[in-house]
């Protein structure tokens, strides 16, 4: 299981990325998540939504009430351009992490030459 | 295996009301939450699971509160750095104002005492704020609301000899007409003349009308005058025509319509034989214009002295022009106009003055009615803004003092993670409450004095300024006044570090102390300075009534001039109650009649001016005015060519002494007669004290008529109702066609110094005013003190301290703040009532005594307020203080 620190620094470029698909809400992106992780990912449902209305205020996504298909009142997010940007630099931290990674952990001439 | 007793919506409502009273969750987000348990609970139903185990299992998939409440809070602080702007804030967040109010609200029930010393301490002042600022707003608005009233000019004059000078507002009679013919950008003229000794009548109604003007008929294109009946362009054109005011009309007609209808005159100008016929009907004039009619009538007709350009000036002359900015060119071109026709020397000066002026300060001697003065309505505009202050000084003092109390919820708030804005926020709410209320009572207030002052007649019903100004002026004054009176404590609290603020904060002191002390010392000045202004007043108002006239004006009681003079003078001085009756032109101390001619003394080549007098020879006698050399007139005929004069005049004439002006010869010009000197009076008071008494000559006219205007009559004590009663019946009996007025000459001398009366009470009532509003403020911060002390007062007992020792540490402070405030006050107040007083050229000096007394005053003042709390904290039981503690 991943430990709780990464899940807690993965969350913030998983939900900007889920959203840069469209826009979508609370319980979906939530589930979205679970099911990519493949429940490798743990935690308490109520603490992504604060870390969605960070964004919020970041105003890197907005918020609306809707009224869904069944008839239930749902809080959709969607990407803001700002938020488009910052995804864009999320990712390129997280391809310099793996980068990284990779370079030790894959066979690389680093490592070889070493 | 669904659980038949499981309501899913119950749970759910059981579920979110904990998060729903929490104040990390606003009603959106457990909104949101809720919303993603259902859809979890949808997803797990439709995996098989039974509603009440799909419920546990989401809303433990959820987290618990706990987990959950310091994310939400966390992300609130985040919203609140992103969104800087305050006003933003505001808007946004309405439920953080909501939040201010309320716990504002709370605070304020718990201290009941302090918000009601608060709220009465700033009702009071905006109160009297208002009401100034309403009186100098009416005093402001003086004949602005005429349309024209940026290009109406009064034409006035000047004149100035050697040692002497003139200003008068009326000039000679053909001046209008003139100027209009020789200048064409003069658009128009109105001329007004005052009847004089106007007597109307209708039927057997007959009234003394001193307020009949004569006119011109473009009044309707100058004035704003709201004619209800009649035709404007022809109303005054042809002569005999008059226009009443309505409540003139009724007095006259009652409800029948007065238009056509015709009233009998008697009076000057005009011929004999001038009878009206009521052609207008106009409101009644409101109470912010110098004019003062209640009828005009027809100038066409009855213009006498067409050609006078002397020294007779009975004429008003207004002039319309086509805007503001022509009076400087007419203006330079008056002084060719003198030339051209000759008025006079190069004495003579004549100046446009705005109307919009008139009101406030104008030099111009003799107006429609008594105008106003500038420094007064200045003075009144400052305490006002000085009782304002004073209440925001309160409200300042009591908050920040207050504040040491509050530091320990200051610093829970901060270490609970409050932001200094937010705290202020807070403050400023809970200012704004107290302001609120304060203008919702000083609105009250404000209506029970305006009524209280205007029934006592202290100030004239004001032209109400409309409502929205009445508003704006509000809305001002609230937000300065919560910004004043909220900012202070409002960012001093907030400041607070939370380690210091939550020891009690003992060693923050020293900082507010000084301002405090220094607010103390503002408001006690203030209040010293009005009182010490009350009572110079006063002084001065006494020593006017105490003061030696140069005459008797006791029991005289004046009645108009009866055509059968001689058998009603009969009458009277054979009646038992009347001592002495005399007929004359004018009556000392009352301004009705005015009358100054050139008279030339011997030894003099050109005529100097002096107060005429036409009087019969009981004059003196009724007025019980003493001679200083020679005697009184005589009913000999030879008698008619002796001239009276008084001291003043001996010195202006350069006679010397009384003894030597006896036997001098005297031209009265425009008569002319030419006399011996008989008789020095001494000199005596004809108009107010603001005047000297100016030189006079007294002499009597048997054979002519057109001087006759009253008859003073002097009554014994006694009786004093059965002699008027008299007067009365005999004077009607003898004119039928009069209409009988009588008053006394004590009323016409007190009528004189009205407007420094009514200053005086005034200032008296906002001095009691502001008096209140500084004990209130040092009664609350004087209690707050003794409870700061609590602790020290109880040892202090235990030690062995007596009660009045520890009174005299509690009250020794105030009491020197007090005594600071009157040194400042005391040379402030002198200053300002030794200027007030040379309006007066006969007035009193100021007395240290009264300074003594004054501070004596506020000081006895200052340690009652404060005993009240030092004796409650003395005579406290130390072993329950100590235990507060």
């Amino acid at each position: 299981m991943i430990p709780k620190v990464l899940v807690a620094a993965s969350v913030r470029p998983l939900m900007l990325s889920i959203l840069d698909h469209g826009e979508s809400y609370g319980y979906a992106i939530i589930q979205r998540i679970h099911d990519l992780s493949d429940g490798k990912l743990q935690w308490t449902d109520g603490t992504l939504y604060p870390v969605l209305h960070r964004l919020e205020a970041e105003g890197l996504i907005v918020s609306s009430w809707r009224k869904s298909e069944v008839g239930r009142r749902r809080k959709y997010y969607a990407l803001t351009p700002a938020g488009q940007q910052a995804l864009e630099t999320e990712k390129k931290y997280w391809l310099d992490v793996h980068a990284m990674l990779l370079a030790l952990w894959g066979p690389s001439p680093q490592l070889a030459g070493a | 295996m669904p659980s038949p007793r499981f309501d899913l919506d119950a749970a759910l409502a059981a579920w979110r009301r904990p998060l729903d009273q929490h104040r990390a969750f606003l009603p959106g987000d457990v909104d949101e939450l809720e919303e993603h348990l259902r859809d979890h609970i949808d997803r797990l139903q439709a995996d098989g699971l039974d509603a009440q185990t799909a419920f546990r299992e989401a809303t433990a998939r959820m987290g618990a509160i706990v987990d959950l409440e310091p994310e939400y809070e966390k992300v609130r602080w985040t919203k609140h750095r992103h969104r800087r702007n305050l006003w933003h804030e505001l808007l946004a967040e309405q439920t953080m104002l909501k939040n201010y109010l309320t716990i504002a609200r709370r605070t304020l029930r718990r201290h009941k005492g302090y918000a009601f010393i608060n709220i009465l301490g700033l009702a009071v002042g905006l109160a009297c704020c208002l009401l100034i600022g309403q009186y100098v707003l009416h005093e402001w608005s003086f004949d602005r609301y005429h349309e024209h009233a940026d290009r109406t000019f009064r034409l006035v004059f000047e004149e100035h000899g050697e040692d002497w000078s003139d200003y008068s507002a009326r000039g000679p009679v053909p001046l209008g007409p003139t100027l209009q013919a020789d200048y064409p950008e003069v658009d128009a003229v109105v001329r007004f003349w005052r009847g004089a000794a106007t007597v109307l009548g209708h039927e057997q109604t007959f009234f003394q009308e001193p307020d009949l003007y004569f006119t011109d008929p473009a009044v309707f294109e100058v004035f704003d005058l709201n004619l209800i009946a009649g035709n404007p362009a022809t109303a005054l054109v042809n002569p005999g025509s008059i226009v009443l005011t309505e409540s003139m009309a009724r007095r006259y007609f009652g409800d029948t319509n007065p238009m056509g209808e015709v009233l009998s005159h008697d009076g000057y100008p005009g011929p004999d034989s001038l009878t009206f016929t009521v052609t207008g009907i106009i409101q009644d004039l409101p109470t912010n214009t110098h004019l003062s009619f209640t009828a005009l009538a027809a100038l066409e007709g009855i213009e006498t002295e067409q050609d006078n350009w002397g020294s007779f000036k009975p004429i008003w002359t207004y002039v319309l022009l086509p805007d503001g900015a022509a009076a400087a060119a007419v203006e330079a071109k008056l002084t060719d106009f003198v030339t051209r026709h000759a008025i006079s020397e190069d004495t003579f000066r004549f100046h446009l003055e705005p109307i919009t002026a008139i009101h406030l300060g104008s030099v111009y001697r003799g107006a429609f009615k008594p105008g106003s003065n500038r420094t007064y309505v200045s003075l009144m505009g400052l305490i006002g803004l000085s009782i304002l202050l004073l209440a925001c000084a309160n409200f300042i003092n009591l908050s920040t003092a207050r504040s040491l109390r509050r530091a320990r919820e200051v610093g829970v708030r901060k270490v609970m993670g409050a932001q200094r804005r937010q705290l202020v926020m807070q403050f400023l709410g809970e200012a704004l409450l107290l302001t609120s209320v304060a203008v919702v009572v000083a609105l009250g207030l404000q209506a029970l004095l305006a009524e209280v002052l205007t029934r006592l007649g202290l100030v004239a019903a004001f032209a109400a300024p409309s409502i929205g100004w009445l508003a704006l002026i509000l809305l001002g004054l609230v937000l300065l006044v919560t910004l004043l009176a909220g900012l202070y404590p409002a960012f001093v609290l907030s400041r607070f570090h939370p380690a210091v603020a939550l020891q009690g904060l003992k060693k923050a002191r020293p900082s507010g102390v000084n301002l405090r002390q220094g607010l103390v010392v503002f408001q006690f000045a203030v209040s010293i300075l009005l009182i010490l202004s009350t009572a110079m007043i006063h002084q001065q108002l006494d020593y006017l009534r105490q003061k030696n006239l140069g005459f008797d004006k006791e029991q005289v009681v004046v009645v108009p001039y009866s055509p059968n003079e001689v058998p009603l003078l009969d009458a009277l001085r054979q009646h038992a109650g009347v001592v002495s009756a005399a007929v004359s032109q004018r009556v000392p101390v009352n301004l009705q009649r005015s009358d100054t001619r050139p008279v030339l003394p011997e030894g003099f080549d050109e005529a100097v001016s002096a107060e005429s007098y036409i009087v019969d020879p009981a004059f003196l006698e009724t007025y019980a005015m003493p001679m200083v050399a020679g005697r009184g007139l005589a009913e000999r005929a030879g008698d008619q060519e002796s001239f009276i004069i008084n001291e003043a005049a001996v010195e202006r004439f350069g006679w010397g002494s009384p003894e030597e002006a006896l036997g001098r010869t005297l031209t009265w010009t425009n008569g002319p007669t030419e006399g011996p000197v008989v008789g020095v009076v001494q000199d005596f008071h004809l108009k107010s004290m603001h005047e000297e008494i100016a030189p006079l000559v007294m002499h009597q006219r048997p054979d002519e008529q057109w001087w006759r205007s009253f008859i003073s009559v002097k009554i014994r004590p006694d009786q004093v109702g059965e002699t008027l009663a008299f007067i009365e019946a005999t004077w009607k009996a003898l004119t039928p066609e009069g209409a009988y007025a009588h008053f006394f000459i004590d009323d016409s001398f007190a009528q004189l110094h009205e407007a420094e009366a009514r200053l005086e009470q005034l200032v008296g009532i906002f001095a009691f005013l502001a008096v209140l509003v500084a004990c209130l403020g040092l009664f609350g911060l004087a209690a707050f003190l003794a409870e700061q002390r609590t602790k020290e007062i109880g040892v202090r007992k235990v030690l062995g301290a007596t009660v009045s020792g520890i009174v005299l540490l509690l009250s020794k402070d105030f009491l020197k703040l007090v005594l600071i405030a009157f040194l400042l006050a005391g040379p402030i107040a002198y200053f300002i009532m030794q200027d007030w007083l040379t309006n007066f050229a006969y007035h009193t000096t100021l007395a240290p005594g009264l300074f003594v007394g004054v501070g004596a005053a506020a000081l006895l003042l200052a340690l009652l307020t404060v005993s009240y709390q030092s004796i409650r904290a003395a005579t406290a039981d130390p072993v329950k203080s100590l235990r507060y503690e």
